[in-house]
């Protein structure tokens, strides 16, 4: 209690100096906080659009389709599926979907197209292809099979395509024949140089089916969830969910194995950024080692004085670990305050790049910041403990200070 | 009554053959030479001696703040040269009140903090602690200034606090290192005159160093060091 009212007491009696460490404490907390704020926030809003607007967060296929997709490696069992996802809390929605490459012509021009065959309905309901459209409709749900489809940026530019307009695409039945067919274009999707979209071709699955030659078969279950964060352990509950109901043919895959080149590559720009935060707690550390040190020197005969007295070299190390604690609280508390405020406001207005940037081949032009725990916690935790482990070397030199020599300074 | 008198058992401090050198350059500097002194308990004792005759040098030693080279210095009874860390901290806090000639309080802490301070560390309970201070502000003359902090203190309003410090621990001995060194005529004069009565109702042992003559006329005892030996005790 004693050497707690005297470390508290020393805090505000350099109060110049006091108010200087406090200050590079605090702007490091800031700092820290607002790193991992926007870092979390930017990351938050790639994901979402990233799995929302077409991968979603889990998706089921036949097993071995992921590594080698094939026309051939359809499943049929969507009612089975259907009802497994129904059980399962924290599942958003779903969605079946086909897929096969094509030929898609016009005129005298070609292009390779990538056929997916929707659900319009429950395609809407969980991702965000509807609000895609640059201009025309969404496909109509319906249970006569028609030929109309909603063309990718790249696709349209390329064949030269305009709402209405008709082309023909070449590709491949499940039952060996050659397929091919004229299409109407309905809608045609936003996008720009970085869009994974340009050339897909959407068109309602039951059309899918009967262009691909695949009667009730797909590919894919598209499956977004209510915490992206939660995929891998809602992947491997769905697989094991399957596996209870002898269904051993499927396989569940997150959104961090299905977009691997995005995944490894916010994993690695959160790599390069811990460089930046190493630097704020280098700074940190730097700021209150001086201080301590300063004061130690200072205050030697004062210690020399409380050593000859009797006070034990422990206490006074725990006095100065403990002014050191008291600085950082106080810090603590401050950076909280500010960084909340700050990180609050990056998270609503956002704060604009120059230009659009690629990540992981997504587009963002405006990085926002996310209130979450850690956020806060790890700063928290940093900061204290960088306060108290520079605060080591000095209390340690002052705990073993000789009080004769020490008091000789006076 | 030789030093070798005064060499008894029921000795508070006594010395045995203490020597301590210094290393200067390659000339190694005898401080001290065969120091054989003897406190008796209720003493008011000076070692005096002009600049560099071992006075502090000595206090220090006594004190255990300082290792002698050779010898042992024994409070009641105890050798403390041998001593160290944690068992000579405790030691001094509970057989050695001291009293510095720049005062040395605690500055962030308050007259009664202060005063306070060694009593907690050795763990007293409050309520006893709270009295004991009570009683020594009477004393010294602060009753009024007991919640002020040294820094609003005059050098000799702060000494008082010095001594109540030191003698409110109730220690086996109190040494005083030229503790009027830095104060006026007449505070020092009241100082001496004060601690002269603590030594006289409250039977508090002081052994000072100091070059004051006013102490020196004060002292029933005064060893004069020269050269780091005992000249006359008397």
């Amino acid at each position: 209690m004693l050497i707690l009212k005297i470390a508290f007491r020393n805090i505000f009696r350099q109060r110049r100096r006091s108010a200087f460490t406090i200050l590079t404490m605090v702007g490091g907390f800031v700092l820290f906080s607002l790193a991992l704020s926007i870092s979390e926030g930017t990351y938050a809003t790639v994901i979402e659009k990233f799995t929302k607007s077409y991968t979603g967060h889990l998706q089921i296929h036949k097993k071995g389709y992921f590594e080698k997709p094939s026309l051939y490696k359809s499943i049929t069992e969507y009612e089975i599926l259907n009802e497994q996802l129904k059980k399962i809390p924290g599942v958003s929605s779903w969605t079946p979907r086909a897929y096969s490459a094509s030929l898609a012509s016009k005129d005298k021009k070609t292009a390779i197209s990538k056929i997916i065959g929707i659900s319009p309905d429950q395609e809407s309901k969980t991702t965000s292809i509807k609000n895609k459209l640059k201009e025309g409709r969404y496909l109509n749900e319906s249970l006569i099979v028609n030929n109309e489809v909603i063309v990718g940026a790249g696709l349209a530019e390329t064949l030269k395509l305009n709402l209405g307009e008709e082309f023909v695409l070449v590709g491949q039945g499940a039952d060996g024949s050659i397929s091919n067919d004229i299409f109407k274009v309905v809608g045609i999707l936003k996008g720009d140089v970085f869009s994974m979209d340009r050339n897909y071709c959407y068109m309602d699955l039951k059309m899918a089916q009967k262009f691909l030659s695949l009667d009730n078969g797909f590919h894919e279950v598209t499956i977004v969830l209510n915490d992206y964060k939660k995929s891998e352990e809602m992947a491997l509950l769905l697989s094991q969910n399957l596996k209870n109901a002898n269904i051993t043919n499927m396989e569940v895959l997150a959104w961090p194995v299905l977009e691997k080149q995005f995944y490894n590559t916010m994993v690695f720009e959160k790599r390069g950024m811990r460089i930046c935060l190493i630097v704020i707690v280098i700074i940190v550390a730097i700021g209150v080692l001086n201080t301590v040190l300063m004061t130690i020197l200072e205050r030697t005969t004062e210690y020399g004085v409380l050593r000859a007295l009797g006070t034990r070299p422990i206490m006074i190390f725990w006095m100065i670990i403990l002014e050191s604690a008291g600085l950082a609280i106080i810090s603590i508390i401050l950076g909280f305050i500010i960084s909340f405020t700050i990180n609050y406001w990056v998270s609503i207005h956002g704060i604009d790049y120059p230009a659009p940037i690629d990540i992981g081949g997504f587009s963002i032009t405006t990085m926002y910041g996310l209130i979450y725990p850690g956020a806060f916690i790890v700063p928290t935790v940093v900061t204290f403990f960088t306060a108290l482990f520079v605060s080591i070397f000095p209390a340690v030199r002052a705990m073993r200070i000789i009080p004769v020599e020490a008091m000789r300074m006076s | 009554m030789s030093t070798e008198e005064k060499l008894q058992s029921n000795d508070i401090l006594r010395t045995e053959n203490v020597i301590k050198t210094y290393i200067s350059g390659e000339i190694e500097v005898a401080a001290l030479n065969k120091i054989n002194i003897a406190i008796k308990k209720g003493e008011f004792t000076a070692i005096a001696g002009p600049s560099g005759s071992g006075k502090s040098t000595l206090l220090n030693l006594l004190s255990g703040l300082d290792k002698p080279t050779t010898g042992i210095v024994y409070i009641n009874e105890m050798p403390i040269s041998n001593m160290s860390g944690n068992e000579l901290s405790d030691f001094r806090r509970d057989h050695i009140g001291f009293i510095f000639q720049s005062y040395n309080l605690i500055p962030v802490l308050t007259v009664k903090e202060n005063i306070e301070y060694i009593m907690l560390i050795q763990g007293i309970p409050e309520e006893e602690r709270l009295h004991r201070v009570n009683e020594i502000l009477k004393d010294v003359g602060l009753v009024e200034m007991g919640n002020r902090r040294p820094a609003q203190l005059s050098g000799g309003q702060q000494q008082r606090v010095a001594i109540a410090r030191a003698v409110v621990s109730r220690p086996a001995i109190i040494l005083a290192d030229e503790p009027t060194a830095n104060l006026d005529s007449k505070t020092a004069n009241n100082l001496i005159d004060m601690m002269k009565s603590l030594n006289e109702t409250k039977g508090i042992t002081f052994l000072f160093s100091t070059h004051d003559k006013r102490i020196m006329d004060h002292s029933r005892r005064v060893i004069i060091l020269k050269d780091g030996i005992i000249d006359s005790d008397n």
